[in-house]
């Protein structure tokens, strides 16, 4: 039984395995070649407690000029980029409530977009669901920190130049637009969150030439305030849960 | 690694599991969570998303030494990774073959 259970999160882990073993190389490698002294520690620290991929990913951007940005700002930012973890945990909270406090905490705090598509769409019950969902959780955790520290020590080896590496950032954030976009209810926010940034950027390039990195916080207050306003036109009937 | 960046990478992280946490530390659980909070949920992320995009592709005219001269090609890099993520679905090719043109097209 308990192998058996194992087993069978492994194999739904499977999927997740490499995206999660490559994406995490990316992250370390864009790590270790662009902020100076990062390396595999800084790496495993960094996976382990967070295990987010945009937020990993914004979080090398914001590191390499870290001058730019007080813990207060760093806070905010970490806050809009990861809001959708506040509603994660909304279908598991009577599943974990009866579970033991470290196990509770341990799977809330490894809930994953990808963790949680497998975990919502389990059908198990008692015991067996339990080790079910820590072995998913703890599976996906371990793929994402062995491939930072894979990443961040190949990136501090690797001999050729690697100027315009940190497009990779660019790229990753590219790929999670596409993946939102393929679902229309999200056109709207993001072309509000693009025009807006594009908009700000052009101020930053008349008026503040040089101090790009500091141009998200005005972004974002602006951004959030017009998707505010339009809440009453964005929301859909449907949406609306009673 | 300074002292900021390992206080930036905690605060970083400490909000990442507050916000995991947020439902189960707030929600009893039968109460419906607020309303404004699945809509922020689910705008804010597609907003800040498209946010990043712009900011980090425009973000490479920046940079000191290559300035306006790498706009063109970080739009061709963007391009291509977006057209290549929306039919192959494959994050990796995506992100590798944008970076590599990007980098290689200097």
């Amino acid at each position: 039984m308990f192998l058996k259970t194992v087993r069978a999160a492994f194999v739904s882990s499977m999927p997740v395995l490499m995206g999660y073993l490559t994406m995490g190389m990316a992250f370390g490698i864009l790590l270790a070649t662009q902020v100076k002294g990062a390396n595999g520690l800084t790496a495993a620290v960094m996976s382990f407690f967070t295990i987010s991929g945009s937020m990993q990913f914004a979080a090398v951007d914001m590191l390499r000029s870290a001058e730019d940005y007080s813990l207060f700002l760093t806070a905010v930012l970490a806050l809009v980029i990861n809001i959708r973890y506040a509603v994660y945990g909304l279908p598991f909270l009577r599943t974990f409530r009866p579970y033991p406090r470290p196990l509770k905490y341990y799977l809330i705090g490894a809930l994953t977009d990808e963790t949680y598509a497998i975990e919502t769409q389990d059908r198990r019950r008692g015991r067996d669901k339990r080790l079910y969902l820590f072995c998913v959780s703890f599976f996906d955790h371990m793929y994402w920190v062995a491939g930072s520290v894979a990443g961040a020590v190949l990136g501090n080896m690797i001999p050729f130049d690697t100027a315009g590496i940190d497009f990779a950032m660019a790229a990753l954030f590219i790929v999670v637009l596409v993946d939102l976009c393929r679902d229309r209810s999200n056109h709207i926010p993001a072309a509000v969150g693009a025009v807006v940034t594009a908009a700000v950027l052009g101020v930053f390039l008349v008026f503040f030439p040089g101090h790009f990195n500091k141009l998200l916080l005005p972004a974002m207050i602006v951004t959030i305030a017009i998707l505010l306003a339009l809440r009453k036109k964005l929301q859909s009937p449907a949406e609306v849960r009673e | 690694m300074t002292l900021h960046q390992w206080l930036m990478i905690s605060v970083m992280a400490l909000v990442v599991i507050l916000l995991r946490a947020f439902p189960f530390l707030l929600l009893s659980g039968r109460k419906r969570p607020p309303e404004l909070l699945f809509y922020l949920g689910k705008v804010l992320t597609a907003a800040a998303i498209a946010m990043l995009v712009v900011y980090s592709v425009f973000g490479v005219m920046d940079y000191p030494a290559s300035g306006w001269t790498a706009l063109p090609r970080a739009l061709l890099a963007g391009t291509v990774t977006a057209l290549l993520q929306w039919f192959l679905k494959n994050p990796l090719v995506s992100i590798v073959s944008g970076t590599a043109v990007f980098m290689l097209l200097r």
